[in-house]
C-alpha cells in the first residue's frame, strides 16, 4: 500500500543531482548512463559532480567506522549539491538511507549540525539542510503517468520478479513512500511500461549482501541465505530481475555466477536496475544500458525481445 | 449572631495521633461566634451524630462545622443530622483535618496549628451561609436503549419488566447484534443464535418494549429524567406497517452482488435483504446503493411480487423527537481491519480471514451452510493456524490494550473445527493465554488435550503465499527456535475496537471517553455503568471489550441504575449550581465555551445576547463562575462573601 502523503510530498523539479553510487559507477557502469539518459526523456537533467565521494555508508554498516566520523563526510556532499540548489537523486538504497537519515538527524538536532558545520569549515563549507534527498523509484514512480505517456517499447509478455532491497523500505521508515511488507510501486512501474510481474515466495527476503555482512563473515552466512532466494526466483521462470540498489544488483547477479562455478545449481536469470528498466522501456540503446557488464548474460534475455519484436534486430 | 458549633473528630488515631484535638477545640472557642465546642473518636458514628443532635438542641445553635475527613466521604452524614434537627442541611461544613492535616505530616505542632486555621477558615465561611433548599425536577420514565445487541436486549428487557416504558434503538435492519452472527459461545459450546433468538422474540413481544431498527441518534438534548432524544429513521424503501416477512422479495430479488455485512463480507446478499433468518423486526430494507431500481432506474421486480404491495420506493428518512428520562448506551463494538498489517498479507490473502468471518464459515446460517472451505478454492483445509493478538497488545500497528475475548474465540475456533474435521491441524499461535473467567481455563485445557491442538507461544512474523498454500512464519520461544508452518488457511484474532462514529455518538450525548476510543464510566470500580452525566448509563462493550456473560451482567446493572433512578417520585438536585445574573450578563459567553456539560445556552433577551444556564444539566463545577469577567454568575454556596471570609481567615 503505496503512503499517499508521503507520495505527495516528493518535489520534482527540472535537474536534479545523480548521487553516483560505488557499485554503480565502477562495477555496473550501465546505470550512470541509462539513468541520465531515461530522465533526459522525461525531461530531467541529471547533473553529477566530480567532488562528491562515497555516501560513507559502507563504512558505518560494516562496523568500520563511527556514524560521527562520517556524518562530515555526508554533509560535505550535501553541502555541495546545496551549492548546486539542486535536490538529490540517489540509485542506491545505502547512498539514500545514508543521506536522509543523517540529514534528518542533523536537521532535527541544531547542536549536531553546528558541530558538523565547524568541521566543515576547515574547508570552507556549510550543510544548511535545505534540500531533499530522493531515491530514483520514488522519482519514478511519482513521473509513472509520464512513462505510460512515452514508453517506446512496451514490454507485453515479458516476465519481471522484483526485489526492493531491505534498506529502502525498512532502512529509513519515515521516508520511504511504500509499506514495507507489501510493497506494490515498483509492480505498478512496471505494469506502466507493460510489463508483466513474476511473483515469488521470497520477494521480500534481502539479498544476502547487507545485514548478513558479506565481506566481514566471509560467506558463511550470506551463501546459504542468497541460495535461498534464488532457488525461489527459479521457481517462478522470471525474464528478469528488477531492483532498485547497486549492491542488490551486484549481489544477486555476481552470487548466480559463483554458484554456478561451484556447481552447487544452476542460476540464470538477469538482474537489472529500475533505471536500466526505465531505459529499456524508453527506447534507450540498448549499448548504453550496460548489460554488458553483468555477470549473467542477457543474451536469452534480449532474444526473448527480439523474437516478440520489441527491440529490433539491429539494436 | 450566628450560633456556631465546633466538632472535631479523632478518626480513631488517624486525626488524634498528629493533632491535638484538645487544643483545636480551645483555640476556635475563644471566637466570639462559636458557642460550643467539642471532639469524639469517631464523629461519623451513631453516638457522634447523636453529639452533634443533642448539642443543636441544648445550645440553640444554627450554624456547624465538622473537622473530621474528606466532605466527599461524609458531608451527607452530617447534613442528615442537621435534617433531623430541623436545620437546613446546607448550613454545615467540614473542615478536611485528616487528607490535607494529619495524614500529611508527623510534625504535631505544626498539624495542631494547621488545623486550628481549617477549623477556623470554615467558622469564618459557615456564617455566611445561607439556608438552601432542593431543586424538584420531574421524571419521564421511560427509557432509551441505543444499541440492540445483547447488552441493549438484556438491559431493556430488565427495565421493561420492572414495568417502565423502554424504546430499544438498532442503526441496522434487525437487533441482535454481534452475538447473532456467533456460531457457538464459549465455555459451553452452546449455539448462540439458540439462546439469543428468544431473549430477541421476548423483547419484540414484550407490551412495555418498543424497537425501532435503521435508526440512528442525531442530537440529544435536556438533562437526567427529561432528555429529548432527536432520531432519525433512514429510508427503507418498504412499509413496515403492511409488510408479512415472508421473504419473497429477497429470493426474486434479480441484483444479488452486495457484499453482505453479516457475514463480515465474505459472501454477498441481494439488494433487499433481511441480515440473518432470525432478524427481529422479520422486515427486509433496500440498500438502495446496490437496487437496480435506485442505480439503473428500472427493476421493480420485488414490488412486483410483493403479496402484501409493502415496497414503497418513495420512501424518505423520518424525523423524531423522544421524549425519555434515562439513556443506557449499548452500541457494542467493531472488529478492527487487520489491512494495516501487511506482513499477514494486508487482507489481500483470499484464505487469510478475520475471526468474525471464521466465525461466520462455521456457523450453519453461513455462506457455506456450516461446512468449513477455504474461500479460495472451496477445499477443506487441512492446517489452519489460528493468530492471535492481532492488533490487541500491540503498540507499533494496534492498540495496547488486550482485546480480552480472544484467547477463548479463538480456543473454541479451534475446537470446532477439529470437530469438523477431525483428522485436520490446528495450530495456535499466542502470546499468552488470558482466560479469567468462569471455567474459562478449563476450556482451554479441553482444546489443549481434548481435541489436539497445538499451542506455540510467540508472535507470528509473517505470512506468505506461495501457490496455493500459505507459510506461517513464527517461533517457539518455550523452546527459543523459530518455527514455520504450512497452511492451508489462516485466521486472524483481530482485536475488538470502538465503534466507528462512537466519538460522533459520545459527544452527541455528551459522554466522555478514553485515549482508545471506549466511553468512560464515571468511576473505574464504585461506578461502574455510570457515566459522567447523569441519567446516562453504560452497558456493554463500548465501554471496554467484554464477553457476553459481562455484556449481559452490564446490561443488568444498568436497567437497575435506570429503575432505582425511575423509582423516584421526583428527583431532587443539589441547589449549588450556577445561576446567571441576565442583567449584569455582557453576552460575551466566555462561559458558554467554558462549560464541559452543555449547560449554558445562548439566549437574546431584548436584543441582546444572554448566556443562560440550564439548571438541569449544571453539575456545578463552578468553571463558569471563574472565567465570568462581569460576576454575572452567582454560585449558592461558593459566593465572594464566603470564599473571601474563608481566605482572609488563613493566619
Amino acid at each position: 500500500m503505496p503512503r499517499k502523503e508521503l507520495i505527495d510530498k516528493v518535489k520534482i523539479s527540472d535537474s536534479m543531482f545523480l548521487f553516483q553510487p560505488c557499485v554503480g559507477s565502477s562495477k555496473y557502469p550501465g546505470l550512470i548512463t541509462s539513468a541520465i539518459d531515461a530522465f533526459k526523456h522525461l525531461d530531467m537533467d541529471l547533473i553529477t559532480s566530480d567532488d562528491q565521494t562515497c555516501c560513507g555508508g559502507f563504512l558505518t554498516f560494516t562496523n568500520v567506522a563511527q556514524p560521527t566520523s562520517t556524518m562530515p563526510a555526508v554533509a560535505r556532499n550535501l553541502a555541495i549539491i546545496e551549492d548546486l540548489d539542486l535536490d538529490t537523486l540517489t540509485l542506491c538504497n545505502g547512498c539514500h538511507t545514508f543521506l536522509t537519515e543523517f540529514s534528518h538527524f542533523m536537521k532535527d538536532r541544531p547542536p549536531v549540525q553546528k558541530v558538523v558545520n565547524v568541521i566543515l569549515s576547515m574547508i570552507g563549507r556549510e550543510y544548511k539542510g535545505t534540500h531533499e534527498v530522493y531515491h530514483s523509484l520514488e522519482i519514478i514512480y511519482k513521473l509513472k503517468e509520464k512513462i505510460r505517456e512515452r514508453v517506446v517499447r512496451q514490454l507485453k509478455g515479458i516476465r519481471f520478479a522484483t526485489h526492493y532491497g531491505c534498506h529502502y523500505l525498512n532502512g529509513f521508515k519515515n521516508t520511504a513512500i511504500d509499506d514495507a511488507h507489501m510493497p506494490t510501486i515498483l509492480e505498478e512501474i512496471i505494469e506502466t511500461c507493460g510489463g508483466e510481474i513474476a511473483d515469488y515466495e521470497e520477494n521480500r527476503t534481502c539479498c544476502g549482501t547487507g545485514l548478513t555482512q558479506v565481506i566481514l563473515n566471509k560467506e558463511q552466512l550470506s551463501l546459504p541465505h542468497t541460495k535461498m532466494k534464488l532457488d525461489s526466483l527459479n521457481n517462478t521462470r522470471a525474464d528478469a530481475v528488477v531492483v532498485v540498489c547497486p549492491y542488490c544488483l551486484s549481489h544477486l547477479d555476481r552470487m548466480q555466477h559463483k554458484l554456478n562455478r561451484r556447481s552447487i545449481g544452476h542460476y540464470k536469470t538477469p538482474v537489472m536496475h529500475l533505471v536500466q528498466f526505465l531505459g529499456l522501456a524508453l527506447g534507450i540503446d540498448v549499448n548504453r544500458l550496460g548489460f554488458d557488464a553483468h555477470a549473467i548474460t542477457f543474451t536469452p534475455f534480449t532474444k526473448k525481445l527480439k523474437e516478440r519484436g520489441i527491440l529490433k534486430e539491429t539494436d | 449572631m450566628a450560633r456556631v458549633g465546633v466538632f472535631v473528630c479523632h478518626c480513631g488515631i488517624n486525626i488524634a495521633a498528629t493533632v491535638d484535638v484538645q487544643k483545636v477545640i480551645d483555640a476556635v472557642l475563644k471566637l466570639p461566634e462559636v458557642k460550643h465546642g467539642v471532639e469524639y473518636r469517631f464523629m461519623c458514628s451513631s453516638p457522634g451524630q447523636a453529639l452533634i443532635k443533642k448539642a443543636i438542641k441544648d445550645h440553640q445553635l444554627d450554624r456547624i462545622v465538622v473537622a473530621a475527613c474528606s466532605p466527599r466521604m461524609h458531608l451527607p452524614t452530617f447534613q442528615n443530622a442537621l435534617l433531623a434537627e430541623g436545620l437546613n442541611p446546607y448550613l454545615v461544613t467540614m473542615a478536611n483535618i485528616r487528607e490535607q492535616c494529619s495524614w500529611v505530616t508527623k510534625d504535631r505542632d505544626r498539624a495542631t496549628a494547621k488545623a486550628i486555621d481549617l477549623v477556623t477558615r470554615q467558622i469564618k465561611r459557615v456564617i455566611h451561609h445561607d439556608p438552601l433548599d432542593d431543586i424538584m425536577v420531574p421524571i419521564i420514565k421511560t427509557a432509551l436503549v441505543i444499541g440492540g445487541g445483547i447488552a441493549g436486549i438484556q438491559a431493556a428487557l430488565d427495565i421493561a419488566d420492572g414495568e417502565q416504558k423502554v424504546i430499544l434503538l438498532e442503526r441496522s435492519p434487525s437487533i441482535g447484534g454481534r452475538m447473532a452472527q456467533l456460531d457457538e459461545t464459549f465455555p459451553t459450546l452452546d449455539c448462540s443464535q439458540c439462546i439469543l433468538t428468544p431473549k430477541m422474540v421476548e423483547a419484540a413481544q414484550h407490551p412495555n418494549i418498543e424497537i425501532r431498527v435503521n435508526t440512528e441518534v442525531k442530537q440529544v438534548d435536556g438533562y437526567v429524567g427529561n432528555f429529548k432524544v432527536a432520531v432519525e429513521r433512514r429510508a427503507i424503501y418498504v412499509d413496515p406497517s403492511k409488510c408479512i416477512g415472508c421473504g419473497i422479495c429477497q429470493a426474486k430479488c434479480p441484483s444479488k452482488t452486495a457484499p453482505d455485512e453479516f457475514s463480515g463480507r465474505i459472501s454477498t446478499r441481494a439488494a433487499i435483504y433481511m441480515p440473518f433468518p432470525q432478524a427481529v423486526p422479520a422486515i427486509p430494507v433496500i440498500d438502495a446503493e446496490h437496487c437496480l431500481k435506485f442505480t439503473r432506474g428500472k427493476c421493480g421486480v420485488c414490488e412486483k411480487v410483493c403479496p402484501a404491495d409493502a415496497i414503497d420506493f418513495a420512501d424518505t428518512p423520518q424525523q423524531e423527537i423522544l421524549d425519555v428520562g434515562a439513556i443506557v448506551v449499548a452500541t457494542g463494538y467493531q472488529e478492527m481491519d487487520p489491512a494495516i498489517y501487511t506482513e499477514y498479507g494486508g487482507m489481500k490473502y483470499p484464505d487469510v480471514i478475520t475471526g468474525l468471518q471464521f466465525e461466520r464459515l462455521i456457523s450453519s446460517t453461513g455462506p457455506s451452510g456450516g461446512k468449513i472451505q477455504r474461500l479460495s478454492d472451496g477445499k477443506v483445509p487441512q492446517r489452519i493456524v489460528f493468530v492471535q493478538c492481532v492488533g490487541s497488545r500491540d503498540e507499533s500497528k494496534g492498540h495496547t490494550y488486550c482485546s480480552g475475548i480472544c484467547c477463548m474465540y479463538t480456543a473454541k475456533h479451534a475446537m470446532i473445527y477439529k470437530h469438523h474435521v477431525p483428522e485436520g491441524k490446528a495450530y495456535v499461535c499466542y502470546i499468552d493465554v488470558r482466560a479469567p473467567g468462569k471455567s474459562y481455563e478449563e476450556f482451554i485445557r479441553r482444546a489443549i488435550e481434548a481435541d489436539d491442538v497445538r499451542y506455540m507461544r510467540g508472535r507470528v512474523a509473517a505470512i506468505k503465499k506461495n501457490d496455493d498454500h500459505y507459510r506461517v512464519f513464527t517461533e517457539d520461544t518455550l523452546v527459543g527456535r523459530p518455527v514455520t508452518i504450512d497452511a492451508d488457511m489462516i485466521v486472524l484474532a483481530s482485536a475488538v475496537e470502538p465503534n466507528e462514529n462512537a466519538k460522533t455518538l459520545a459527544r452527541i450525548l455528551g459522554i466522555s471517553f478514553d485515549a482508545d476510543g471506549f466511553y468512560s464510566e464515571a468511576h473505574p470500580k464504585l461506578k461502574p455503568v455510570e457515566t459522567a452525566t447523569v441519567g446516562i448509563f453504560l452497558s456493554g462493550a463500548c465501554q471496554g471489550p467484554k464477553d457476553i456473560p459481562t455484556s449481559v451482567q452490564q446490561g443488568s446493572a444498568a436497567a437497575s441504575k435506570v429503575l432505582s433512578l425511575f423509582a423516584k417520585k421526583v428527583l431532587y438536585k443539589s441547589p449549588q449550581i450556577a445561576e446567571i445574573d441576565e442583567v449584569s450578563c455582557s453576552g460575551c459567553l466566555l462561559c458558554l465555551n467554558t462549560c464541559h456539560y452543555g449547560a449554558i445556552e445562548q439566549v437574546t433577551t431584548q436584543g441582546k445576547t444572554k448566556a443562560r444556564a440550564i439548571s438541569g444539566k449544571c453539575q456545578g463545577c463552578g468553571a463558569c463562575v471563574s472565567v465570568c469577567k462581569g460576576k454575572a454568575i452567582a454560585f449558592p454556596g461558593f459566593n465572594d462573601d464566603q470564599l473571601y471570609e474563608e481566605i482572609t481567615a488563613c493566619t
